[in-house]
């Protein structure tokens, strides 16, 4: 498609091998796991047997709110976050925002969770990463969440690390754009029954071309999430502001109106959120209020777009009263080109624009390029290997990372599962991810071949998607005529899901060993 | 030059070379893009562009057979945007920027 | 979301009709039969973009992006599955 000169040709190439070879695997990691996290909050609902279904904002729980901020050390209401946890239960976290002892800029302050009777049902003193980190209830979901986001390495490392990946991803998308030289001529061929090389080769490009657009998307924004936060922020703030972030936050975010700190109540958040839900046409994901108790406070609701829409909505009204003021920008206080460019990353990279329609596409493509990756380790290794160069050990070693992750997800979900009820699932989640993915290095190292491993993993893989919705029931989780009575359709959407693809896993498996007739390992048509 | 010092200046100009150029880019950029509507474009979009912006100094360095212009270009680019931070800080504009943006 | 939902439909029709006429596909297969003519593929080309840019024009940004990417997994899948047997020797 574009006619390279051989001396550029061979240099993308080796840019493209090379950048995929050192970073494929871990690349392969983060794109499992957000492929997995598109559903993060699906999964959450899953595996917690969550199955209230009303929006916590739909609640009456304005008073409580109310009284919560009187009884709060007045530092501490500078803002506040208002946020669905749990089983549609409402998180409440006053705060303000200050520096901590590495210098990273903090909320700390009071987090209470009403139920859906407004009862307190807890409340602590907490930092912003206390708040919104894992629960017991949500330890499966934040675990993938987390592992996608900085690969589990602390602040700002796993951020630079994730954004290096991700611009190893925006690289290899350029970089295999500029040296396939037939792009739409080659994207309907698949030779199948070529040699190894070809037909590796073929199923890489079918694959990385089909999904190229998003792939550089996905790279685009992805990187753009993890820098923003950790070089870009306090470069620009540094920049425009003399390194003041806040003053930064408080020009691109902050609300219009002149400050009056006279004492107001609080009364008008039932009525906001009643008004915001009519007129987004949808309950809110998330609200603030900003100057709580002053006549000057402000409550922003953030909505999910409208039909056809991709940047979310946010609502602002007088926090005191209810009053709307008016449909506020997500970035700035007017519309403007920044502001919109800025509030499509999120719908790009998160796929949740348009419910379940959306998601549903944003995981094929994440499941493409899972396959673009470990399709294109296996074209390195395929190539070399007919060279006769030994790399079993890269070889084992893809098959771990490519077939192994994905298995090892699957144990954490059992896990999660197990001890949830036990109510440990914050320490056991992270550390069983650790125990399965060390036996399948184990097992990987020792097993008769890499092929032979691949197949094995496949199966297991299928067993355990199989495994899992009965585990949940077993576990105390929710039946179906539970969940359905309560319109709470994701359990079984789910379980459905687990176990359509684990059957087809496995009949694919065994039904492989039975036409084969071999009664030793079983054997299986290529991973596809 | 030589041909493995003009392999090695490519790899300084694609590597390094780009990451410093982006980031200074990035800041410079603060300066002299147009506020918008709202007040805040200069200060959005380097925040938005930043990858892109390291991107196409990366394929740049790579693909332009002259290392000299790509020099040039990279360097030209670092230049002028230290400038603009270094005016902007001597001057005392960092203030004024805040001023604007609000 | 029902344009969404016919905008696909077309756009996968074109992309179904594209592959069986493929020339390459056709002759790395040893298909029996011509491939289309590249007029002819010029025009499936079309047909499969319209719906694109009618949503765009309608400023349908979901369902732009909507039809984009469930085009290109249906275009991915209908390769896979129009591909044939697997060699077993090759992995």
């Amino acid at each position: 498609m574009i006619n390279l000169a051989q001396r550029e040709t061979k240099l993308m190439v080796a840019v493209h091998g090379w950048s995929g070879i050192l970073l494929g695997l871990l690349l392969y990691a983060v794109v499992v796991t957000g492929t997995a996290a598109v559903f993060a909050d699906e999964i959450g609902t899953w595996s917690a047997g969550h199955v209230a279904t009303q929006s916590a904002f739909a609640r009456p729980h304005g008073k409580v709110i109310e009284r919560l901020g009187a009884q709060t050390p007045s530092k501490y209401r500078e803002a506040v976050d208002l946020f669905e946890t749990g089983d549609h239960d409402l998180g409440v976290f006053f705060h303000r925002h200050e520096t901590d002892a590495a210098g990273n800029l903090i909320s700390r302050g009071v987090f209470y969770r009403l139920d859906e009777a407004s009862r307190v049902v807890e409340q602590r003193p907490a930092t912003n990463e206390e708040v919104f980190g894992a629960t017991n209830d949500n330890a499966l979901s934040s675990f993938l969440v987390e592992t996608h986001v900085r690969l589990h390495v602390p602040n700002p490392w796993g951020l630079l690390l994730t954004g290096i990946l991700g611009l190893a991803m925006l690289v290899a998308a350029v970089s295999g754009l500029l040296i396939h030289r037939h792009l739409f001529k080659d994207i309907f061929t698949l030779r199948r029954a070529a040699k190894p090389v070809l037909f590796n080769r073929d199923r890489h490009n079918v694959a990385g071309t089909w999904s190229l657009p998003f792939a550089f998307v996905l790279a685009f924004t992805g990187s753009f999430f993890s820098f923003y936060g950790t070089v870009g922020i306090p470069i620009v703030a540094m920049a425009a502001f003399g390194g003041d972030v806040e003053a930064l936050n408080e020009t691109v975010y902050g609300n219009p109106g002149k400050p009056d700190a006279r004492p107001a109540a609080m009364s008008g958040t039932d009525r906001a959120f009643a008004d915001a839900i009519r007129r987004a046409g949808d309950a809110p994901t998330f609200a603030a209020i900003e100057n709580f108790g002053r006549a000057d406070a402000k409550l922003t609701t953030y909505h999910p777009p409208s039909e056809g829409g991709l940047a979310p909505i946010s609502l602002l009204y007088e926090a005191g009263t209810g009053a709307f003021v008016q449909v506020k920008p997500l970035i700035g206080q007017r519309p403007s080109t920044g502001g919109t460019l800025a509030a499509i990353m999120s719908p790009l990279h998160f796929g949740n624009f348009a419910g379940v329609l959306s998601k549903g596409v944003w995981f094929g493509l994440g499941f493409a390029m899972c396959y673009v990756i470990y399709t294109g380790l296996r074209l390195w290794l395929v190539r070399r290997e007919a060279e006769a160069r030994s790399l079993d050990w890269l070889s084992r070693s893809v098959v771990v990372v490519g077939l192994g992750l994905p298995l090892a997800l699957l144990v954490t979900a059992a896990v999660f599962l197990l001890t949830k009820p036990l109510d440990t699932a914050v320490y056991w989640v992270p550390t069983g991810f650790v125990l399965a993915s060390l036996a399948l290095i184990v097992a990987g190292a020792v097993w008769s071949s890499a092929a032979a491993y691949a197949r094995a993993l496949v199966l297991w893989s299928g067993l355990a998607m199989l495994a899992l919705p009965i585990l949940r029931l077993v576990t105390g989780g929710p039946g179906w005529s539970t969940a359905l009575t309560a319109s709470q359709p994701v359990i079984v959407a789910l379980d459905c899901a687990l176990l359509l693809a684990g059957g087809w896993m496995t009949w694919q498996r065994l039904g492989s060993h039975l036409r084969s007739g071999r009664s030793d390992r079983l054997v299986l048509e290529p991973a596809e | 030059m030589q041909p493995t010092a003009r392999r090695w200046t490519r790899v300084a100009l694609a590597g390094p070379g780009a990451i410093v150029t982006a980031v200074v880019m990035m800041a410079g950029m603060t300066q002299w893009l147009p506020s918008g509507t709202a007040g805040i474009d200069n200060l959005v979009l380097p925040l938005v562009l930043l990858p892109i912006l390291w991107a196409a100094l990366f394929f740049h360095a790579c693909l332009d057979r002259r290392l000299g212009r790509v020099a040039i270009v990279a360097g030209g680019l670092l230049l002028v945007h230290a400038g603009l931070l270094a005016y902007a800080f001597t001057a005392g504009h960092p203030t004024a920027v805040k001023e604007k943006g609000r | 979301m029902l344009l969404t939902v016919i905008s696909f439909a077309i756009t996968a029709a074109a992309l179904g009709a594209l592959c069986l006429g493929d020339p390459k596909r056709r002759r790395t297969a040893r298909l029996d039969g011509a491939a289309h003519s590249s007029a002819a593929r010029r025009m499936l080309v079309v047909v499969g973009l319209l719906p694109g840019a009618a949503l765009l024009l309608a400023a349908h940004g979901a369902g732009f992006l909507i039809w984009l990417g469930g085009s290109a997994i249906f275009g991915w899948l209908l390769t896979m599955g129009a591909a044939g047997r697997t060699n077993p020797s090759a992995k």
